[in-house]
């Protein structure tokens, strides 16, 4: 898709650069400055399709993002008169509350969860569907770890518990605005704001454990998008009407909404199971049935993709019909025999914590 | 040679009971128990045991059995000759059988449980052979009684993860003993018939005759005695097993005793002695002498299938009829099975050196010694001369009465399936109580000192109602109709467990399924969920569906106030 155009790569590697510059700083000039590379690389990758709608949901991701940015700068400036710092590992300790609260409500904002989640599903319903799948997971990437780095840096009951609260949020919410979507991609914008709750939540904790969540979201992400992408499946009616078997890509689709719901022999069990096994120690673990809670209602509306995906499909397998080329083919079949092995990962996970 | 299917069982049973013999004999001369316990799995420390236990007793009731159960399924040979489905029938035997053996041979609670539910499901499905409506309700009435004593041991499993150990002979003390107790003791209640649960046993007379004589008379209902004399080192421990047992137990014997006085239907009237015999085997129980009920059952156990088998070819040869007062003068026709008969009914009555003479005789006794009050011994003693009357009525009208039938009648003796199994019972019905006496008694000190009097009271009471018995024979008393539909309905017990427990259930469940089901707990379950989830998600949707910059400013203005309440905290 992006080899068509010549600047397509160039974007996509400064995309990378500007996230990896931001987590690599020490100071907030750095890490605002990252953001922005980052921002200003997605912004031509967003468009490129010249639709009307990917224009729309760019201006509306530049706007939030923009937002996001102006508030970081802002609250790490304020966090720099008492310290006349403006280094990370000085700021979090001796700053005001009100900077650093400033601060994580500006990533919360950028990566869209809970109380700053609007912008994320009207951005996604508009874009294209590799857009979405950089945006679910790249973009992810720098508010996240950031977060994760205060925790790293110093511990606060207060800030722990805000940070609890905005996962179980953002858990909820994903959960319930999803419910009687019918557009594809809207609905897996509400999963992502669902997970990125569970990512929060499980920050408080362990990293470890947060990374791990991470990277098996992205991991399943990459699947389902690849193969949605590959079908072209907007929308639940579009989705009703293949009417052309169970080809490899649907049977892909099928495991890997499972996995995503969290459905024990998958993969995505294995990640929740990680995050409340790091949870059980602490004092938050009533939030976690919030959590859980949010986990269920978006069961439901996995399991309606499901089932409209799963009822449409006429006959029985037939791996010939596949669509796209063997490398997709590849990476289709490893994601899928990895969702199966979480058996074998949890065993692993266990010897690790 | 072409063998019927029901011959080759019972051959195999006679020929496991021939070589089981002289095991359980030397068992018992020894004195010898082995126990088996093999691991056969381990998960996380949590062992799955298979426990064999062979000893005297598991050992001499799996030869009673399947000595019995050879002889009825060769009188099957005859009685069952015409029926399309006698393979069937026969495995269903052996099924049973089966059960049986796994009930006697192993003493880990869970597993016992195996046998304890095969008896009760094989039971089933044989009450339910014939298939006809009375049968199935005969059939579930069985089923859900017997249920309760599958619960109570599967309660009784939960009770002992307490102490961590299922095993019958090796239980310990511990704080809910009382409650384990309990439970087995409804259980054995249960399958053996006793008082709030008795009318389950008449009711499974609908079954084929040669099952009532194998299943209902002499081994599934010995069940729960069995079940009792395994567990009794634990049961006797608690203070409120023996009384209450006692009581029940009389009661039993008192209203089956009576009851068979009024019953009109030949089987109902075997059944019913059965019951009162199960009676005697819990007073037996109750008063500290497990070895004598496991004595009594063992020679009520085969005189009482041998009585089964004699009505079974009564009822076979009279055209399938079964209502006492349309026989009569069957000892003209068929002088074997009455003889047969003969000798099982004055068994069954303890007349002297008979089997039932040397074991019941001996419980009599032992209930006159026992410290006791007054009312129990007058009850038993009233049961033990209503048992000495029902089966002069039963000789009177079927063996020597005028003759009551139709002349035409198809009754023969040239059966030889029927002559070699009922002659088979018959010798061990006169010879067994003497034997067992021999076997058994060295190991339990009776010393039963009674004076002249007291010694003679059993004779006594069973010649009294002979001959009351005989005086009211000729005597045709106006009795009153309420005071025999109360003893002819087993004390109300009959209409009390059927109607009303179903009728209830019924309804309640009717009514929790309106109020609950499809009421409140759809409201707070599934259907509530759903609406508040889709409220919800329109709520959030609604949000979505609005101007960006309105949402902007939601963003900016919730920015606001968390960083105010941080502030103002």
């Amino acid at each position: 898709m992006l080899s068509i155009l010549p600047f397509g790569f160039l974007f996509i590697v400064v995309l990378g650069f500007g996230t990896l510059f931001s987590l690599s700083s020490v100071h907030w000039l750095g890490i605002w400055a990252g953001l922005e590379i980052n921002l200003i690389a997605f912004i031509p990758i967003l468009v490129y399709s010249k639709g009307i709608t990917s224009s729309e949901s760019a201006v509306k991701y530049f706007i939030a993002q923009a937002m996001g940015s102006a508030f970081l700068i802002l609250g790490s400036l304020i966090g720099f008169s008492p310290s006349f710092s403006w280094n990370f590992m000085d700021f979090s300790a001796h700053s005001y509350s009100i900077s650093l609260l400033m601060v994580n409500l500006a990533l919360i904002l950028k990566m869209g969860a809970f109380p700053l989640h609007y912008w994320l599903p009207s951005v996604m319903a508009g874009l294209q569907w590799m857009s979405c799948l950089i945006l679910v997971t790249w973009q992810k990437v720098a508010p996240v770890f950031l977060m994760m780095s205060f925790f790293e840096v110093s511990y606060m009951f207060w800030f722990a518990l805000l940070m609890s609260l905005v996962g179980a949020g953002s858990s909820m919410v994903g959960g319930a605005g999803g419910i009687g979507q019918t557009q594809v991609r809207v609905l897996l914008a509400y999963s992502s704001i669902g997970h990125l709750g569970w990512i929060m939540f499980s920050i408080v904790f362990s990293s470890m454990a947060a990374k791990m969540y991470f990277f098996i979201y992205v991991l399943i992400s990459v699947g389902i998008f690849l193969n949605l992408w590959i079908l072209d499946a907007k929308n639940m009616i579009s989705v009703k009407s293949f009417n052309q078997g169970f080809n490899i890509n649907i049977v892909n689709i099928l495991v890997l909404l499972i996995s995503l719901a969290g459905l024990p022999p998958l993969l995505g069990f294995v990640s929740k199971m990680i995050v409340v096994m790091s949870c059980v120690n602490y004092d938050f673990i009533f939030i976690l049935s919030f959590l859980i809670l949010g986990s269920l209602m978006s069961l439901f509306y996995y399991l309606g993709l499901f089932f409209s995906l799963y009822f449409s499909c006429s006959s029985f397998l037939k791996i010939k019909s596949f669509v796209g080329g063997l490398k997709l083919i590849l990476i289709n079949t490893s994601i899928l025999v990895i969702n199966f092995l979480s058996a074998l990962i949890i065993t692993w996970l266990i010897g690790l914590f | 040679m072409n063998m019927k299917s029901s011959s080759i069982a019972s051959f195999l049973l006679l020929l496991y009971t021939l070589f089981l013999f002289p095991l359980s004999l030397s068992f018992f001369m020894k004195e010898k128990s082995i126990l088996i316990d093999w691991t056969f799995t381990e998960i996380n420390s949590c062992h799955m045991n298979m426990t064999i236990l062979l000893d005297s007793i598991s050992l001499s009731f799996s030869n009673v059995v399947c000595f019995i159960s050879g002889c009825v399924l060769l009188f099957s040979s005859s009685y069952m000759s015409s029926d399309p489905f006698l393979k069937r029938f026969t495995w269903l035997v052996m099924l049973f059988v089966m059960s049986m053996n796994l009930l006697v041979f192993i003493p880990s609670l869970p597993a016992l449980l195996l046998g304890w539910d095969g008896l009760g499901i094989t039971s089933f499905a044989l009450v339910i052979y014939y298939q006809n409506n009375k049968s199935l309700g005969a059939g579930m009435l069985t089923l859900l009684t017997n249920r309760i004593g599958d619960v109570m041991i599967l309660l009784s499993i939960g009770l002992l993860v307490l102490i961590g150990n299922w095993n019958i002979s090796l239980l310990w003390d511990f704080p809910l003993l009382f409650l384990l107790v309990i439970a087995i003791m409804l259980a054995g209640m249960t399958k053996s018939a006793q008082m709030p649960f008795s009318s389950w046993l008449p009711a499974a007379m609908a079954a084929p005759t040669p099952v009532s004589a194998l299943v209902h008379s002499s081994t599934l209902v010995t069940a729960g005695v069995f079940l009792l004399i395994r567990f009794y080192p634990t049961l006797s421990a608690s203070s409120f097993f023996e009384e209450s047992l006692m009581f029940v137990a009389v009661l039993t014997l008192l209203m089956a005793g009576i009851g068979a006085n009024f019953e009109n239907d030949l089987k109902k009237v075997i059944a019913l002695s059965t019951l009162s015999q199960l009676g005697v085997m819990m007073m037996s129980l109750s008063m500290n002498l497990p070895n004598l009920a496991l004595f009594h059952l063992y020679t009520h156990a085969l005189f009482k299938a041998l009585l089964f088998l004699c009505a079974g070819a009564i009822i076979h040869g009279s055209n399938n009829n079964q209502d006492i007062r349309k026989m009569g003068l069957i000892s003209k026709q068929l002088p074997l099975t009455t003889t047969c008969m003969n000798i099982a009914n004055l068994s069954l009555c303890g007349a002297p050196f008979l089997s039932g003479f040397y074991s019941k005789d001996l419980i009599l006794e032992m209930a006159l010694i026992y410290p006791t009050n007054y009312l129990m011994i007058l009850m038993t003693f009233v049961a033990t001369g209503m048992t000495a009357a029902y089966t002069l009525r039963l000789s009177f009208s079927l063996l020597w009465g005028t003759q009551k039938s139709a002349s035409l009648h198809s009754k023969h003796e040239a059966d030889s399936y029927v002559n070699i199994s009922t002659c088979a019972l018959a010798i061990m019905a006169i010879i067994s109580g003497m034997f067992l006496q021999m076997v058994f008694l060295p190991f339990e000190m009776f010393s039963a000192t009674l004076s002249n009097f007291q010694k003679s009271t059993t004779m006594l009471v069973i010649m009294t109602s002979i001959f009351i018995s005989l005086f009211f024979w000729k005597l045709s008393i106006n009795e009153s109709m309420k005071f025999k539909a109360f003893c002819s309905s087993m004390w109300f017990l009959v209409l009390l467990s059927t109607q009303p427990a179903v009728s209830f259930s019924s309804v309640f469940g009717s009514k929790l399924m309106k109020t609950s089901d499809q009421g409140w707990m759809e409201i707070l379950g599934g259907q509530g969920a759903w609406k508040g989830s889709n409220s919800f998600s329109i709520m959030i949707q609604s949000m979505r569906s609005g101007m960006y910059i309105n949402m902007i400013f939601v963003s900016l203005i919730s920015i606001f106030l968390i960083l105010l309440i941080s502030y103002l905290l």
